[in-house]
């Protein structure tokens, strides 16, 4: 990149510069014009100049330019007025005056201010765009927290320096030259002596500022690095936590903040250093003028009247001086800014441009087979984990690379993926390097996962599709208002060298996908690859525990609620009855909460409603009158005893309260005092906010999770009678907070299970929760056409950033599957399913290479194992030792007709 | 109905819990789940990989271990009995499967909550540490 900004922005602004000069210069005009006329209006028509006798008049409005060689020349000859009307006249002239400035004053602002973000766009952008193109090793040395806040906050001075990078020097140096010439021509040697202190100022004062710089630079760097930091902290809080180094880290970030309060408050001390001196050195030209001037006054050698002017013109000159050496500051303070981010930026080699192009040279063209040609590779150590190794992999076969970890098996397949580059030696497509293929080819030709890789924030359709979006395939067709929008910010994209790519366009070829998986469409092609990595029942899972949202819920309510019957018929067919505690209005629900069964409903809206309910005069008097009120209260009490015991020593952030649902680390002291405060009484004699307060705990209670013991039969019995009485008296106003389980309706706030069972899977039965998915996900099946849109919420799912929300296991899956839904000529799998057991791996393993293998095109697969005994059903099974292939033979049942290759050509 | 009070008493007869102080071992099983096995559930399967022990509240549970595995295990157990303890300590694959014989009602004991009780309780460190010089003496012996 361009390692100068004036010139990084000159080359990129600069037909944008010259006409804000030019604007700029033009609005100069009415700018003077201004300022000269309220001294017309004063003296002419307020204080009668010009207006002695009551008819006279003055010329308004009479242009006359003097011009040299051909004097005089009157392009408008004004209209006379008399005294009023030209008072009249040049208020209006004023007033049209501070409109056209303003109006000038907008312009050039919002011109500037749209110049400045063009080019803090462009910079962002060329800053990300070459860290899509750094070669792999650079990548490995970026930190990403240091990265994205240089991208995100460094740059932005950038941008409002852009607009003053030229204007601003040229106004001011106009400015501060015509003073100086002012002074010259009154009288030289104050000229002379003018001139003098202001080099100094301009000269020595940009210098000790050098140090400024300095310190800036120390002070970005600083911070840039406790951002970096702070990343990585939160990102590794986990380890942090486990291994109780959170004070180390105190000290780490306690320290960094010191250098950097340290650097800034020197920063200051300089700062006002400076400051101190440049006024100083302003005020010693009068203090000149003064003195010299004076003495030359009275010794007769100048006139009052020159001595004067000097002085009034001086007036003029430190402004634009002191706003001169102000934009210097910022020049150069904005000048290390950039080169210091550039410098990151930096890369010897960088991948070229034309590479990435997302429709390639077309006569570029992807050969086969795959040669290795004695490839080495070295790793950041230094030391060599691949030597000279050379083979060659055609399509249809079905290769295993087996070696311990760092044998070289793995390693290789990272070249083949090309996620390191050979030291030396070269992969070959056909006759071409893989490295000088455009990646719009290799990328797609060849499909690498291993058990690393990463899954962006967003749905599992999202990241499993990801693979596939390589260019855009279908444009989106805007109209009306949209189409101008678009049209406006491919127009923007183009001004500030960003591509014009649009998210919105259709950016996979379904077409092409159905035709590698054989499915008739996404959603099938979808949930085949996932049933091959062993992740469809997760998708199901998740959707079956999705609560759905409004329009969701409009499209599946219905289809749902009819399904009750026959899977509670399948549950009961398949002996699993017992495994679902249905909602029935006689019972109690020991899957559900005390208020769950109390209300024989769910709450709408959670806390807020249960206050209303609970404070309702209804509610009340039906508490006190039937004394349940009084079985919740001992109840609520007896939870808060032993909570408040269990959690009393604990740490608010300690993990075991995300186990607690009943009460927030916070609430524990309050509880402590509350139940001091109850010693000694009864339900009846306790203040009303505690009485709320413990049947809001007992509310929320479940035997079944927390077995604490305070819920018996008796109890439970009890409880369903209140409900009858609940439901016979609910007041209309209160009916509204409750969802009521009836049979025929869906429960908003409940999950698709829940809603599908009308009921809670008794989690206390081993397994239950898959027994009855097994049977939900077959009668779901008979329909298939609601089977695919409960499928379709689940893909819908939020993993969270990095897959967080997946366990480990989902993520390799996930990870798997998204190599295995592209269509390409090679997949390299390079140990991908670490995180399972031998039997799990071998299975999916199994399943995920005959996949492969039975697709049209025959690809050439790769897998990479450590385990001697996972290497069945392979053609072929390369052995790595120490950076070498030992043996690389054909499996038995492999026809060598097919292989059209030779083996190992040369091993080390 | 057997609640948490009655799943204390038992924990601390296991000899791996018997040391700890009474409100860690309530601590232990409010982060614990109940879990219950109808006869023929598998309760834990050799060779596969996990983070949790059982400790049998009621009920009876056959244990089959591949030849050639530790004569520790093998034969029935019952109440009070812990199904694939190792995994509380360290992470292994399962060396013996273990399948309900009657009704089992057992508690499940995840390693990342007990390896936290435990970091702050040096008796029960101790006592781990003794009993895993015990068993290795058995075994090697």
């Amino acid at each position: 990149m361009e390692p100068i900004l004036s010139r990084y922005i000159w080359t990129n602004t600069k037909r944008q510069q010259l006409w804000i000069l030019l604007v700029v210069g033009a609005s100069m005009i009415p700018y003077y014009m201004a300022f000269n006329l309220p001294k017309l209006i004063v003296n002419g028509p307020i204080q009668g100049e010009g207006f002695e006798t009551p008819d006279a008049t003055q010329t308004f409005g009479n242009i006359t330019l003097d011009l040299p060689w051909l004097g005089q020349v009157e392009l408008f000859q004004g209209i006379p007025l008399e005294r009023l009307p030209m008072l009249l006249a040049l208020s209006m002239a004023f007033l049209a005056l501070v409109i056209v400035n303003g109006l000038f004053k907008f312009y050039i602002n919002t011109y500037k201010g749209r110049l400045g973000e063009r080019l803090l766009r462009r910079i962002r952008f060329a800053l990300v765009d070459r860290i899509l193109r750094f070669p792999p090793a650079r990548l490995k040395a970026l930190k990403p927290g240091e990265i994205s806040s240089m991208v995100k906050d460094e740059v932005e001075p950038l941008g409002g320096f852009t607009a003053d990078a030229f204007v601003q020097p040229a106004l001011l140096g106009g400015q501060a030259l015509t003073a100086l010439l002012f002074i010259f021509i009154q009288h030289f040697w104050l000229g002379m002596l003018t001139f003098g202190v202001a080099m100094v100022q301009v000269l020595v004062i940009p210098k000790m500022r050098q140090r400024l710089i300095v310190l800036g630079r120390e002070r970005q760097l600083t911070a840039r690095q406790l951002a970096g930091r702070v990343s990585d902290i939160v990102t590794g809080i986990d380890t942090i936590r486990a291994h109780d180094t959170t004070n180390f880290e105190r000290a780490d970030i306690a320290h960094r903040l010191s250098r950097i309060f340290r650097i800034r408050y020197d920063i200051y001390q300089w700062k006002f250093l400076v400051k101190f001196l440049n006024n100083f050195l302003a005020q010693l030209t009068p203090f000149l003028f003064y003195s010299f001037g004076g003495y030359l006054t009275i010794k007769g050698t100048l006139d009052v009247g020159q001595l004067v002017a000097v002085i009034n013109a001086y007036k003029e000159l430190p402004g634009p001086l002191k706003e001169l050496i102000d934009w210097d500051l910022t020049r150069q303070d904005v000048q290390v800014k950039y080169e210091q981010v550039v410098e990151q930026f930096e890369s010897d080699v960088l991948i070229d441009a034309d590479l990435q192009s997302p429709t390639p040279d077309p006569d570029a063209a992807f050969g086969h087979p795959l040669s290795v040609r004695n490839v080495s590779l070295v790793d950041d150590s230094g030391s060599l984990v691949l030597d000279q190794v050379s083979l060659k992999i055609e399509t249809g076969e079905r290769v295993a690379f087996l070696g311990p970890s760092g044998s070289g098996g793995g390693a290789l397949a990272e070249a083949l993926g090309r996620l390191v580059w050979p030291t030396s030696g070269n992969i070959l497509a056909g006759e071409h390097d893989l490295l000088h293929l455009p990646e719009s080819l290799v990328g797609r030709k060849i499909s690498y996962a291993s058990g690393e890789g990463h899954l962006f924030d967003g749905t599992l359709e999202d990241n499993l599709l990801y693979g596939l979006k390589n260019e855009p395939r279908v444009p989106r067709v805007y109209t009306g208002r949209a189409r101008r929008l678009r049209d406006w910010e491919v127009m923007e994209a183009g001004l500030s060298g960003n591509p014009v790519f649009d998210l919105n366009d259709s950016w996979i070829d379904e077409a092409a996908i159905a035709r590698h998986t054989g499915e008739a469409d996404l959603l099938s092609s979808v949930m085949a690859v996932f049933d091959c990595v062993g992740l469809s029942d997760d998708v199901l899972d998740m959707a079956l525990h999705t609560t759905l949202d409004e329009a969701q819920r409009q499209t599946l309510a219905e289809r749902i609620v009819a399904l009750r019957a026959p899977l509670a018929a399948a549950l009961r067919e398949a002996g699993l009855g017992a495994m679902v505690s249905q909602f029935r209005p006689g019972c109690y629900n020991s899957g559900a909460t005390v208020g769950e069964n109390l209300l024989f409903g769910q709450l709408t809206g959670e806390e807020d409603s249960l206050r209303r309910i609970v404070r309702s005069r209804f509610f009340r008097e039906l508490i006190f009158s039937d004394g349940i009120g009084e079985d919740l209260f001992a109840m609520g009490r007896a939870i808060a005893e032993i909570t408040v015991d269990l959690f009393r020593d604990m740490p608010p952030d300690h993990v075991f309260f995300q186990r607690m649902t009943l009460m927030r680390p916070e609430e524990i002291p309050d509880y402590t005092a509350l139940l001091h405060r109850l010693e000694g009484k009864s339900f009846a004699t306790a203040a009303d906010a505690d009485r709320i307060a413990l049947m809001r705990l007992a509310f929320y209670y479940n035997e079944r999770w927390f077995r604490f013991g305070v819920l018996d039969e008796a109890l439970m019995r009890r409880i369903v009678e209140v409900r009858g009485k609940i439901h016979a008296g609910m007041p209309d106003a209160l009916k509204p907070l409750i969802e009521v389980y009836e049979t025929g309706r869906y429960i908003r706030s409940a999950t698709l299970l829940e809603n599908l069972l009308f009921g809670k899977v008794d989690t206390f039965q081993s397994d239950a929760e898959r027994k009855v998915r097994t049977v939900a996900s077959e009668v779901l099946g008979r329909d298939p056409a609601l089977c695919r849109d409960v499928q379709t919420i689940g893909l819908c799912y939020g993993i969270g950033p990095a897959g967080r929300r997946l366990q480990a296991v989902q993520r390799q899956k996930l990870n798997l599957a998204r190599a295995m839904i592209r269509p390409s000529d090679y997949y390299i799998l390079n140990q991908p399913l670490t995180g399972l057991d031998a039997a799990a791996r071998r299975k999916i393993r199994v399943d995920v290479v005959d996949f492969l293998a039975g697709r049209p095109d025959r690809p050439g697969i790769v897998w990479v194992t450590a385990d001697e005994a996972d290497v069945d059903g392979f053609d072929r099974i390369v052995r790595f030792e120490n950076g070498s292939v030992v043996s690389d033979h054909y499996s038995e049942t492999f026809s060598r007709e097919s292989a059209r290759t030779e083996g190992v050509e040369a091993s080390a | 109905m057997m609640c948490m009070k009655d799943e204390v008493q038992i924990l601390k007869a296991v000899p791996l819990f018997a040391r700890m102080p009474v409100q860690k071992l309530r601590m232990l099983a409010f982060t614990s789940e109940r879990v219950h096995f109808a006869p023929g559930d598998p309760i834990a399967r050799e060779g596969e990989m996990s983070s949790v022990a059982y400790v049998i509240l009621c009920g009876e549970a056959e244990v089959s271990a591949p030849a050639g595995v530790g004569s520790t295990v093998s034969g029935l157990i019952g109440e009070r009995d812990v199904i694939g303890e190792s995994a509380l300590l360290c992470e292994r694959p399962r060396i013996a499967s273990v399948t309900a014989k009657t009704e089992v009602v057992a508690l499940r004991v995840n390693r990342d909550c007990y390896m936290r009780l435990v970091a702050d309780c040096p008796h029960s460190t101790a006592q781990t540490i003794r009993l895993l010089g015990e068993r290795m003496n058995a075994t090697l012996c």
